[in-house]
């Protein structure tokens, strides 16, 4: 049957298996390494790294390990347990695809990002001046009550920041315009729990929210959150 | 079921006359070494282990309020360089499973070094890692679920390569001191199986961890 059948001590050497092997890993390595790096293949690269990562687990436990050929029992032991172990780890994995938020402000990075990256939301120039304007007379004056039931939780009431960035400094991770602020209440911040509000609330609101944000620049705020971002004058 | 159609590769070619370490080859029931069986055993719960580990990184992966995130602390230059360490390492220790197992006791004792300076280089890389994340980035422990789930998943294995590094070391010793003769490869290709395991899971780790990220 295997190699082991032979009696103890005329084992064969398999350095020549374990030469190839070893080479073959490292040049499957390089190749994962430059994949990333590759614009066109983007949308494949995710798939080809779990195919490549796959060949060299099998390799790794088919021939280091000498699982191939070894009793079943040994086999028996590892590769369920293994495949459990996949499973958690696939169905884990997905479950956070759902509940990640796939776009928002920021570059997407990861291929699957790419992928799904929808366009983003941006307000035209005039109503963008049209709500300078409004907000600047006083037009807006459900911001604060906004703020205080969506915002507050994690940039507090005062805007000293908590869980989110703080907004009384001059500091901005994603630009410092009315602009910026009404791109990221629009479309969220990838990969935090900024969500896109623009679902729950309409174009006044979103203005109203964007204009308050903007409003705590130089306020007093206790015991705020360091600079977060880029610092604008 | 035959007795013929099992593999005798711990056969009683050694005897009991190593000298305090028979019990390592002998053999159970269903005639497979005790050592091995009990080794493939613990690293089907490895495997779990290691699986939620990894399953719990992915859950939370991109739900961090704050970062560094894991694009602004990955050097791909230092990941790659210790991943090729690593996987060479895992060269070396099936080179000396293979020297011991045809009687080349010197070579199986390099080999054996080789493996364990080579994990001792990857451990290396990984305390520079954690510092530079920790101190230079501001990524500490419990910066965010990020930073929680990537230090207890990658330190956890770092922790089983220094106790891989430690078993070698002993297993080196024990060959040097004639504890372990030649002929009595058990204990080498025991070490060799936990050794290659950790490489594998190595090898998700930097695939699907680091490398999607770049």
């Amino acid at each position: 049957m295997s190699e082991h059948t032979h009696s103890a001590g005329a084992h064969h050497s398999h350095a020549k298996t374990y030469v190839i092997t070893g080479v073959s890993l490292a040049i499957i390595t390089a190749i994962e390494l430059v994949l990333p790096f590759i614009e066109q293949m983007a949308a494949v690269t995710p798939y080809l790294l779990v195919f490549l990562s796959v060949i060299k687990l099998a390799a790794v436990i088919a021939i280091f390990m000498h699982l191939k050929g070894d009793h079943g029992v040994y086999q028996f032991l590892f590769l369920p347990p293994m495949g459990i172990a996949v499973a958690a780890i696939v169905i884990l994995g997905a479950m956070a695809i759902r509940t990640y938020v796939p776009f928002g402000v920021g570059e997407p990075r990861l291929a699957v990002e790419k992928a799904l990256d929808p366009p983003r939301d941006v307000w035209p120039e005039d109503k963008l001046q049209e709500a300078y304007a409004a907000g600047l007379a006083g037009g807006f004056t459900d911001g604060k009550e906004l703020y205080d039931a969506n915002c507050a939780s994690c940039h507090r009431n005062d805007g000293g920041g908590q869980t989110g960035p703080a907004f009384v400094d001059n500091c901005w991770l994603h630009g410092p315009q009315l602009a910026d602020h009404v791109s990221v209440l629009m479309n969220g911040v990838r990969g935090t729990q900024m969500v896109s509000f623009k679902e729950r609330f309409n174009d006044d609101q979103l203005r109203a929210l964007a204009f308050y944000v903007h409003s705590f620049q130089g306020k007093p705020a206790t015991n705020p959150k360091a600079c977060q971002g880029k610092e604008y004058n | 079921m035959a007795d013929a159609a099992l593999p005798h590769d711990h056969h009683d070619a050694h005897g009991h006359d190593d000298h305090g370490h028979g019990h390592l080859v002998e053999n159970n029931f269903l005639g497979l070494p005790n050592l091995k069986l009990a080794m493939w055993a613990f690293l089907g719960s490895e495997c779990m282990f290691f699986g939620s580990l990894i399953a719990v990184y992915f859950f939370y992966h991109g739900l961090s309020i704050d970062g560094p995130l894991p694009a602004d602390v990955f050097s791909v230059t230092v990941t790659s360089i210790s991943t090729f360490v690593l996987l060479a390492s895992s060269f070396t220790m099936a080179m000396a499973v293979d020297n011991m197992k045809t009687g080349k006791v010197q070579a199986a004792k390099l080999f054996l070094l080789s493996t364990a300076f080579l994990g001792l280089i990857f451990v290396g890389f990984q305390v520079y890692e954690f510092q530079h994340f920790w101190l230079d980035k501001g990524l500490a422990l419990q910066t965010s679920l990020f930073a929680s789930s990537f230090y207890v998943m990658t330190g956890t294995h770092g922790t089983h390569v220094t106790v891989g590094i430690i078993w070698l070391l002993m297993v080196w010793s024990f060959i040097h001191r004639g504890k372990i003769k030649a002929g009595n490869y058990l204990p080498v290709e025991v070490a060799g199986l936990y050794w290659h395991f950790v490489d594998i899971v190595w090898i998700i780790i930097f695939t699907f961890v680091y490398l999607l990220e770049f």
